[in-house]
């Protein structure tokens, strides 16, 4: 049992590791993934992928259009990574392309609904050196899934125990 | 002896106090690694997200936030906080280190357990801590009155040339009563409406014979030493100061000793007018000695069971132990057989009794309409609505009446 425990959280460092190694020696490119639905002014079912590290729901949003004189930017998400290594980054929206270089510090585009236009934008950080992401979301999963096995193990040797054992003693 | 049993008792006091300071580790290391692996407020990178000083190139014609000006509030405002999987550099860094510790942990745990499970507390030791402690003095009053009333039962059903089923029912409730008096001794979660289901109907028997009056007379006893507490749903209040566990797991383990020491104590036999009888070879040595034969006791309510979904150790929630109470005074009024039973209890989590009642749903459905309570508590869920949990608490308590 104990034996099997320790499988687990050393086959989760191990993993890290190779991830860790697999993008030293190839470089994947940073891919960002926002998708949502848009009815009339309204932003919702939104999902905000960081690459395969972190992905999230955004909450809900009213948005606001673009009128004469004025370009109110409608957030979505900021994204922190180091300019350095990414210099620049795959932003994929509902399924369309984008490559954009993060210095600018943004990224923004258009939604056309009918005659109503709204200005939407990503904005990006740079965390410089500091690591941010060390593994992948299926990774860090796995030990989360591995923590539930370990407590049905736990129930199982409770269970057995009281099942087997303590009649044994009593008679 | 006194001295044998006394150092028994400590032993296993010992023991179970132990296992909870183990468990209690053990949880800690289980938080931290699911702090470690989950997004949350105080999560570095939302820091990151922060965007104070950028370039913003719009601008804004109420104030609404643009690039350049988004607050912490703002990104945590954003962000549905529903168990994002993150892994978190510096917590890895700080708790990973601690590795070793929590696998010596675990080893001891799985150690003290298959130990414990072998250790008895004889029932005459246990009585005679719990009258020795105030405020536990009365649930020991409770479970000699109850033990010595159950043997008078026992011996009466043995000498019987037929079962009567009052009779079993009058078991029944003193077994529940029992229960409960352990259930507030080792702060376990119980269930006051079962019994006083099953106690309803014993009263409501109409019959003039001797044999239902005395039932009745030991019912009514039986529902005047269940417990001293009168709050509904959960017990366990003055065990806090004997011996508490912390963890809902190593009270089920403490329950699970005080029912062995009590079996245990069954199975040296009640006196008779003929002497000692063995009720454990006639099958009454164990709490609900009849529950396989016809009456609904479910796995989840003998058996240890951590729930997945709540990351934590888990015991039945309110909504599964009034589906529980209901089946089981279903069972034990005829309306429903132990396979009925078993198959509505395993409806919500086991996918072929649902297909089953599903398929054969016109058959079924006459129970439902007389017992909607039951269909609702069958079919709720986490994500049912408000309106349906008011339903069942409101059909909940025109049925009990209490």
């Amino acid at each position: 049992m104990l034996q099997l425990q320790m499988g687990t959280d050393v086959g989760f460092i191990t993993r890290i590791r190779m991830e860790e190694i697999s993008q030293s020696q190839h470089k994947a490119p940073f891919v960002i993934k926002i998708n949502y639905q848009l009815v009339g002014a309204f932003f919702h079912k939104a999902t905000v992928h960081i690459a395969d590290h972190l992905e999230y729901k955004r909450r809900d949003m009213g948005l606001k259009k673009v009128c004469d004189g004025s370009r109110p930017c409608n957030w979505i998400a900021t994204i922190p990574l180091c300019f350095r290594d990414h210099p620049t980054v795959h932003v994929i929206v509902n399924g369309q392309h984008n490559v954009h270089n993060v210095d600018t510090g943004f990224f923004e585009y258009h939604e056309v609904q009918g005659a109503d236009d709204f200005c939407m934008c990503v904005t990006f950080h740079d965390t410089a050196a500091t690591q941010r992401y060390r593994a992948k979301t299926t990774t860090t999963q796995e030990l989360i899934e591995s923590l539930q096995k370990q407590s049905a193990r736990l129930e199982n040797l409770l269970n057995k125990s009281y099942e087997l054992v303590v009649p044994q003693q009593k008679t | 002896m006194n001295s044998w049993c006394r150092s028994k008792r400590r032993e296993v006091v010992q023991e179970v106090s132990n296992i909870d300071k183990l468990l209690l580790e053990h949880r800690r290391w289980h938080q931290g690694v699911l702090q470690m692996c989950r997004l949350d407020e105080n999560s570095a990178v939302v820091d990151d997200m922060v965007c104070k000083n950028a370039l913003s190139l719009m601008t804004d014609w109420e104030d609404t936030k643009v690039h350049g000006s988004i607050s912490r509030q703002d990104v945590l405002d954003s962000i549905v906080w529903d168990k994002v999987t993150f892994l978190q550099i510096k917590r890895m860094d700080a708790l990973w280190p601690q590795q070793a510790m929590h696998l010596k942990t675990l080893e001891e745990l799985y150690f003290g357990i298959q130990k414990v499970a072998t250790m008895f507390i004889p029932f005459p030791s246990l009585l005679a801590k719990m009258a020795s402690c105030k405020h536990l003095e009365s649930l020991a009053e409770n479970m000699a009155i109850l033990n010595d009333v159950r043997g008078q039962l026992v011996l009466y059903i043995l000498g019987g040339s037929s079962t009567s089923k009052i009779c079993h029912m009058a078991l029944c409730c003193v077994d529940l009563c029992l229960e409960h008096n352990i259930d507030a001794l080792c702060g376990t979660p119980g269930h006051m409406h079962d019994v006083c289901l099953v106690h309803k109907q014993i009263m409501a028997t109409q019959s003039d014979t001797q044999e239902v009056a005395w039932c009745k007379t030991i019912s009514a006893l039986a529902m005047q030493n269940r417990t001293q507490f009168s709050n509904q749903h959960h017990f366990g209040i003055t065990l806090r100061r004997f011996r508490p566990p912390q963890t809902s797991i190593c009270r089920a383990i403490w329950k699970r000793q005080v029912v062995a020491s009590l079996e245990n104590h069954w199975e040296n036999g009640v006196v008779g007018s003929n002497g000692r009888i063995d009720i454990a070879k006639v099958g009454y040595g164990t709490l609900f000695p009849y529950k396989n034969e016809y009456l609904f006791v479910p796995e989840s309510h003998s058996h240890f069971i951590f729930g997945i979904a709540s990351e934590d150790m888990y015991e039945e929630d309110q909504l599964r132990a009034m589906l529980r109470t209901i089946l089981f005074a279903m069972t034990a009024s005829n309306v429903l057989n132990i396979q009925q039973a078993n198959l509505f209890w395993n409806c919500q989590t086991d996918g072929a009794d649902r297909n089953y009642i599903h398929r054969n749903w016109t058959s079924m459905e006459s129970i439902f309409q007389t017992h909607y309570l039951m269909y609702l508590l069958m079919t709720v869920t986490p994500h049912s609505p408000e309106t349906t949990l008011h339903q069942i608490e409101e059909l909940w308590t025109s049925m009990c009446g209490e």
